[in-house]
């Protein structure tokens, strides 16, 4: 490839697009993975990442458009010469081989003398914490162990890029946050572009150092987690990442770059960002986050009214569910730092719901 | 919930089924076996007086030893003959799509509704016409295509059970396709390989229906030879190369399930 922008990626999707049949599993799709970058694809099921991550391993070809791994096109170089390491969400591992033949299957590959194989096993081993099973097979391991092999296995050979397919979706949960911060550690340790596969948006938020949002085989919006859950590019990824209320609204008025939205009793600002061509009196759609509002007691003026349904203890914040009586929405997710709330905002208390913030983010309404 | 309480109707009728099918299925080589020992030249029962004999008769007839190794050749070849096709025939079902894929599959697998014996006249036929003396590749070629279908199910099953992602992760780690094959596939379809042989060796072995068309003085197998014997004698050699076979099979199973039941195929790398 010529350009520069291509070359100074660790892998580069140029305007690629897969189908199975009918369905368009992947629309001319592009983005770039820097070096040393962990990007995470998200998006609900069927959307479309593992289509895009097996393009960039070589098991699927693309109808249309070009692949890169560092800088050189790989369109037409067989999964074996890609020189990528892949972790899979079932782990993988050869059941017939031990711990050690596992690890250093991909070396044995490469031709490595045995001697050296046997040393880079061990610091992979290191690396993920788990000596002393080098003679054991797979089936004698423990899910979290397994996993670490399949992460030692795809680390050894030092690969060009890291991909991996939702590998921490069978673990159960307490194990999976500690994998993955290990993940992440061990990935910025080696600085190795990686390629991260979930429809955990909560793990994509942690984990990411860019993340891209995918729908449909669309990548909606590509940015840092705090980008994509602060300014996300439109109402699916506003929607889709971090919890979010959705509250209709009318355009009252407009100026230079920003539109007052009238909510119930009340008002609140929004960017034009989203409303470029709306005039007052239209209809939309306020998103907005439930850390983003507060309570207080009803009154007039106020933008929504209601009674709580539910107060609910989350250790850091306090979780409360407002019933509003308004057309088109049920409840109100609010969320309040600090235990203290659980009994002044008891169930059935009438409560009005405020913004606690001057600018929201607001969509015309859908259709 | 859920079990029969053995004392109600139900519950004893179970029971009695199970124990007649259990006894129907240990009664007739009990029986030949205990008439194998018999001292007389009768295949009568039970015996009055035991001996061995038969057994020295049985191994030492010329035809029978004849006929044991003529199948033997018969069933070596054609079990692994059948091996290779079937194997190759089940990748390809399993992998690949291509035009008549149904078709050939649906005539790969017609030998379970022909019967054997219309086989085996086909084969003495299509021999005569083209002048083919009834030599081992007739007998070879018509069991091939009779224990063909048994093997295809057997490993195509073993591959529908496959976790292809082993073959990718093999694939991404730098393993070109070929080695993929020996150090992947290979090892982890062994189990239904060899049974798949296994299942066609003892089928081939034990054939008759066919065999008896096919086979020749000269190449007739173990099943022909024994019915070319009853046809002049009735003594219990019959019998006792029933019990020699019964051990013989059993040996071999028992080999078998401890080699692919346990799993030894898979440890040979483990060091405890
Ligand atoms: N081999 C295939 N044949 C036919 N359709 C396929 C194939 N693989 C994927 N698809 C379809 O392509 C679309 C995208 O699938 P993909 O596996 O990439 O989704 P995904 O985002 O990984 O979903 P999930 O989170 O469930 O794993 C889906 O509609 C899926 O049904
Ligand atoms: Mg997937």
């Amino acid at each position: 490839m010529s350009s520069s922008r291509a070359s100074s990626s660790a892998v580069s999707l140029n305007a690629v697009s897969k189908s199975f049949g009918a369905i368009a599993a992947l629309k001319a799709t592009s983005l770039d993975i820097r070096p040393g970058e962990l990007m995470t694809l998200l998006g609900p099921s069927g959307c479309g990442k593992t289509t895009l991550l097996n393009i960039v391993a070589g098991f699927l070809s693309a109808d249309a458009g070009d692949v890169a791994i560092e800088g050189q096109r790989v369109n037409d170089v067989p999964t074996f010469q890609r020189q990528i390491g892949m972790m899979f969400q079932s782990y993988a591992l050869f059941p017939h081989m031990t711990v050690e033949a596992n690890v250093g299957y991909g070396l044995k590959m490469r031709g490595m003398p045995r001697a050296d194989i046997h040393r880079r096993v061990q610091d992979a081993l290191v690396l993920v914490k788990l000596q002393g099973l080098e003679a054991r097979k797979p089936s004698q391991l423990s899910g979290g162990q397994q996993q670490r092999i399949a992460l030692a296995r795809a680390l050894v050979i030092e690969p060009k890029v890291l991909l991996l397919d939702e590998p921490f979706s069978a673990l159960d949960k307490s194990l999976r946050g500690s994998m993955q911060i290990e993940l992440k550690d061990i990935q910025r340790k080696l600085g190795i572009a990686t390629i991260f596969v979930t429809h955990d948006q909560s793990e994509a938020l942690s984990l990411s150092d860019r993340l891209a949002v995918m729908s449909e085989g669309v990548i909606r919006q590509v940015g840092t987690p705090h980008e994509v859950y602060a300014d996300p590019a439109d109402r699916f990824v506003a929607s889709f990442i971090g919890d979010v209320n959705v509250i209709p609204g009318v355009i009252e008025s407009l100026d230079d770059g920003r539109a007052t939205i009238r909510v119930g009793n009340g008002h609140v600002g929004a960017s034009r960002t989203h409303l470029a061509d709306a005039a007052p009196g239209t209809p939309v759609d306020v998103f907005v986050r439930p850390e983003q509002i507060t309570l207080a007691a009803p009154r007039e003026e106020i933008p929504l009214t209601g009674k709580v349904h539910a107060s609910v203890f989350q250790g850091g914040h306090t979780d409360v569910l407002v019933d509003v009586g308004v057309e088109g929405m049920s409840t109100v997710l609010v969320r309040l730092a600090g235990p203290a709330h659980v009994a002044r905002w008891a169930k059935g208390a009438p409560v009005g719901v405020v913004f606690a913030v001057d600018t929201v983010l607001a969509f015309p309404k859908s259709g | 919930m859920g079990s029969i309480a053995l004392h109600t109707l139900p519950g004893r009728l179970a029971r009695l089924s199970v124990v007649a099918v259990i006894g129907f299925l240990i009664l007739p080589p009990l029986v030949v076996t205990i008439a194998a020992f018999n001292e007389k030249a009768l295949l009568s029962f039970p015996p009055e007086r035991l001996s061995l004999r038969w057994f020295a008769r049985a191994l030492t007839y010329e035809d029978f030893r004849a006929g044991f190794w003529n199948g033997l050749i018969v069933t070596l070849w054609a079990s692994s003959i059948a091996l290779a096709i079937g194997a190759a025939f089940a990748f390809a079902l399993d992998r690949y799509e291509f035009r008549l894929k149904r078709t050939i599959e649906t005539i790969l697998l017609s030998s379970l509704i022909v019967p054997h014996f219309t086989i085996g006249l086909g084969f003495l036929i299509i021999a005569a016409q083209i002048g083919m003396a009834r030599g081992f590749t007739v007998v070879v070629t018509a069991h091939v295509i009779l224990v063909l279908p048994f093997v295809l199910r057997s490993v195509y099953v073993s591959l529908r059970n496959f976790d292809r992602r082993l073959e990718q992760a093999a694939e991404s780690l730098g393993a070109p396709p070929a080695r993929v094959l020996l150090t992947v596939t290979v090892p982890l379809l062994l189990p239904g390989l060899v049974s798949g042989w296994l299942l066609a060796a003892i089928l081939s072995f034990n054939e008759f229906t066919a065999s008896l068309f096919v086979t020749g003085q000269r190449t007739q197998t173990l099943p022909v030879a024994m019915y070319n014997y009853v046809r002049e004698y009735a003594d219990p050699s019959m019998a006792a190369i029933s019990v020699l076979y019964i051990a013989a099979t059993a040996a071999l199973l028992t080999f078998a399930n401890l080699y692919l039941g346990l799993g030894k195929v898979l440890n040979v790398e483990q060091p405890r």
